[in-house]
């Protein structure tokens, strides 16, 4: 592929194994500057490897990354030149043990900037993550939920052509959570940088970023996996079909023969107390087992032939069709909307 | 019995010249063997520690047998090397302070590589990634690696300086144990021990002990003061 002028990273041809695992292979993948990108996926999905490779943590077993036109050479880590066009706020973040200034101004320091310079963009940082007048603090005093603050704020200071968060609201208090997304709501709004986010919450990944490139076993797959089905495909009348639990078919459009997955959309499933007649192939019949408020939707999981399938709807629908848990319901899956890799 | 510890004690606050000397002196070669030991056994360490060097699990090994090394030994190599007949007798340092702080930092080098590299070992994995993700060149990686680990190197620092100060077989033989000008304060209590002064040395003996923990506690209270 030919890189586009506002190409920030351009990944080609990407393997890591692990052991003799293939644990990521990806074809190809760009980011374009300033444009907010998740990377979302179920845990072991691949997410932190792709992140530690992009990075320079870790090296590829084939494949090449082109960040600002420049190829990533991992033999050459000592140069540090594009790994400072980066900041990476990592899942697990570790603060050094000093003082939060110290934390917040590392990248700064190592960037060789004046010493003067520090203090008021070190300030600005902390402000921007709530934690103003915490400079003088102890990192390790820090609650669970400060302290991903001070390492969000670590990585925001730099001001790089990239910022990569991963996984950044796991584990954290939801004061906590409330604030780390917008402060990257604050950063979409700027488009001063490229984000990549890295997140197993797909409700966040589609809230916060422009595009969500989604993660399955190490590959990028078409959709956001809220629904993942797995089975053979079969062709009858020109129909392709994919059986994905014991008698019961999903009808599909795709090239693609004998076994496969396929991916939905929670978004693309409608729910409904009675079949009706509509432009879906697919009309199935399930009991409700659980819902959660995703924001000002309702994440509604129904189980249909052992399969838990989930769709997203409003709070409204849900209370008009007084939807509770054990309530029969028929889910109507838009066969456009599923996904077949 | 107790005479003899409170002659010891006496000895001490006598402000007796030549024991000032002697107490001087230990603490002169021994903090110069040590820093000298810093300098070049705390980088070997963290290599050893952290990087992924070639043939690093013989080094380690090599490093772990010559803590055992018999200073005894030390001495008479350096004795050999040094004599007049040795291949570097023309320096004539045998006899000297100053050869005697060179046994000193062989015999703490392998204590300090090897506690050096047991501190950077247990050091999170993540403070170099996070070092690196940051932007840190590799010099500033391992600076942030041994910060992190800065109480076990100053353990590290002070076993060295404990194993120096104390030792007592290279000393006499590269030092002479010369009255006025390579006496130390062991060197001093087996001579006093085999003149039958026993109250000279124990009172070099109490000494030691109140020179060596005091530099060990003030390594413990350098590194907790740069945090």
């Amino acid at each position: 592929m030919m890189e586009k002028e506002n190409t920030l990273l351009l990944i080609q041809g990407l393997k890591k194994y692990y052991d003799g695992r293939l644990v990521l292979d990806i074809e190809e993948l760009v980011l374009e500057q300033g444009k907010v990108y998740s990377l979302a996926g179920p845990n072991g999905a691949g997410k932190t490897t792709l992140i530690r490779i992009i990075t320079g943590l870790a090296q590829p077993d084939s494949g090449s990354l082109f960040f600002l036109g420049q190829k990533i050479r991992y033999q050459a880590q000592s140069d540090p030149h594009l790994r400072r066009r980066m900041s990476l706020l990592s899942q697990n973040p570790l603060l050094f043990h000093t003082t939060v200034y110290n934390n917040v101004a590392f990248g700064l320091k190592a960037r060789g900037w004046a010493k003067e310079e520090l203090a008021e963009r070190v300030a600005r940082a902390l402000e921007a993550v709530g934690l103003s007048g915490f400079a003088k603090r102890k990192a390790w005093r820090l609650s669970g939920g400060e302290a991903q603050r001070v390492a969000l704020a670590r990585a925001l200071v730099i001001d790089a052509d990239l910022l990569i968060l991963d996984e950044p609201t796991a584990n954290i208090d939801q004061k906590s959570r409330k604030l780390i997304e917008n402060v990257v709501q604050k950063l979409r709004d700027a488009r001063k940088c490229a984000l990549l986010l890295a997140t197993h919450d797909f409700d966040q990944a589609r809230r916060l970023s422009d595009k969500t490139f989604s993660l399955y076993e190490g590959k990028l797959v078409p959709s956001i996996i809220d629904n993942l089905f797995e089975g053979p495909l079969r062709e009858s009348d020109g129909i392709k079909q994919m059986e994905i639990a014991p008698g019961l078919f999903l009808q599909v459009v795709t090239e693609k023969e004998g076994l496969a997955r396929a991916t939905l959309e929670a978004k693309d499933i409608i729910l409904s107390y009675q079949p009706f007649s509509s432009s879906a192939r697919n009309v199935l019949k399930g009991r409700v087992i659980r819902t959660s408020r995703q924001g000002p939707l309702v994440r509604v999981t129904s189980e249909v032939k052992g399969l838990e399938m989930d769709a997203l709807i409003t709070q409204k629908s849900l209370e008009e069709m007084k939807l509770n848990i054990g309530s029969e319901v028929y889910l109507i899956l838009k066969t456009s909307a599923i996904k077949v890799f | 019995m107790q005479g003899v510890w409170k002659e010891a004690v006496s000895i001490i606050f006598s402000g007796d010249r030549e024991f000032l000397g002697i107490i001087l002196r230990s603490l002169a070669i021994s903090i110069s063997a040590i820093v000298a030991a810093g300098i070049v056994a705390v980088p070997v360490g963290y290599s050893l520690g952290a990087g992924r060097l070639k043939g690093k699990r013989a080094i380690e090994v090599l490093f772990y047998s010559l803590m055992a090394f018999p200073t005894v030994l030390v001495g008479l190599i350096l004795y050999s090397i040094f004599s007049r007949s040795g291949p570097l007798g023309a320096l004539r340092l045998l006899f000297t302070p100053e050869i005697m702080a060179v046994g000193q930092f062989l015999i703490a080098l392998p204590v300090v590589v090897v506690f050096s590299m047991a501190a950077v070992k247990a050091v999170d994995v993540r403070v170099a990634e996070t070092a690196f993700a940051l932007g840190a060149g590799k010099l500033k990686i391992a600076l942030t690696v041994l910060q992190e680990a800065r109480s076990a190197v100053a353990a590290a620092l002070a076993a060295g300086f404990g194993r120096a100060i104390t030792e007592v077989g290279c000393a006499m033989i590269v030092g002479g144990n010369i009255r006025g000008a390579t006496r130390i304060l062991p060197t001093a209590i087996v001579l006093e021990t085999s003149k039958g002064n026993l109250d000279k040395a124990i009172a070099s003996g109490i000494v030691l002990l109140l020179v060596a923990f005091p530099v060990v506690v003030v390594f413990q209270i350098l590194s907790q003061r740069s945090r």
